[in-house]
């Protein structure tokens, strides 16, 4: 049994509770993406993606900037949960993940101490802030105010309804995209 | 203080952890990697980078869209 529950993939199990967490709080916009999601991990884990394409594509970094800079013009301009951001991000998705789609190479080369010692560390900060979110999420629901005991959501409200506010944060979030994504620096 | 007050203080803290620290292992490579570093690391086989591109993407749909 325990060896059963070792060989689950961490992240399966974190998608499948962020499916269920999702369903429990009636968000069944996130439970669906969330279980999407998580068919997708299982899916690859059991093998069944592995002939789609051999390496990572190579985009012009022109491409990259226009691609980021249009993203971000269409986010700030149109209005906050209009269609218009709905299209682009049901757009953006399967482009970013055919984008990280290439093959494993290999298996991953033992951890420097160092890697692991930041491994330990930032483990331990979103576990932390993830603790204070349930906790707010939690004493809403029982108390039913959102407000006494706010999620990130609700602290995330006023400056995503501000233009700088909402101007920061999408910088932040193509920028992020872009370095997950790999897309600027040039394969050798 | 009241929990309205605490708990955005709380999220700020630990921000504010989350950058002091990741300033001290750009300073201190050798003794913590940086983030960076290690999210190229976790980024080493294809059932992570789509866990988290995903988790990426939907922070962008829950701000924006949702």
């Amino acid at each position: 049994m325990l060896a059963k529950l070792k060989s689950i993939n961490p992240w399966i199990a974190v998608f499948v509770f962020l499916s269920l967490f999702h369903l429990t709080r009636g968000a069944f916009g996130d439970a669906t993406i969330f279980t999407i999601a998580t068919a997708i991990l299982i899916l690859e884990k059991l093998g069944k993606f592995s002939r789609l394409h051999s390496r990572k594509p190579d985009l012009s970094r022109g491409l990259v900037a226009g691609i980021s800079l249009v993203t971000g013009v269409i986010l700030y301009v149109s209005p906050r949960h209009s269609l218009l951001d709905a299209i682009l991000l049901l757009v953006l998705l399967p482009v970013a993940l055919y984008l990280v789609w290439q093959p494993d190479l290999g298996r991953k080369p033992k951890a420097l101490p160092e890697v692991r010692k930041a491994k330990f560390v930032w483990f331990y900060l979103i576990l932390a802030i993830s603790v204070v979110e349930l906790f707010a999420f939690y004493m809403s629901l029982i108390i039913d105010n959102d407000y006494v005991y706010p999620t990130v959501s609700v602290v995330m409200d006023a400056p995503m309804d501000n233009p700088i506010g909402r101007a920061i944060w999408i910088i932040i979030w193509v920028l992020s995209g872009i370095s997950l994504l790999k897309v600027w620096r040039k394969s050798k | 203080m009241t929990p309205s007050v605490l708990i955005p203080i709380l999220y700020l803290s630990v921000l504010v952890a989350a950058g002091i620290i990741q300033l001290w292992s750009l300073r201190n490579r050798d003794r913590l990697a940086p983030f960076g570093e290690l999210v190229h690391r976790i980024m080493h086989y294809r059932i992570t980078r789509i866990a988290v591109i995903f988790t990426w993407w939907w922070l962008g749909w829950h701000f924006v869209v949702a």
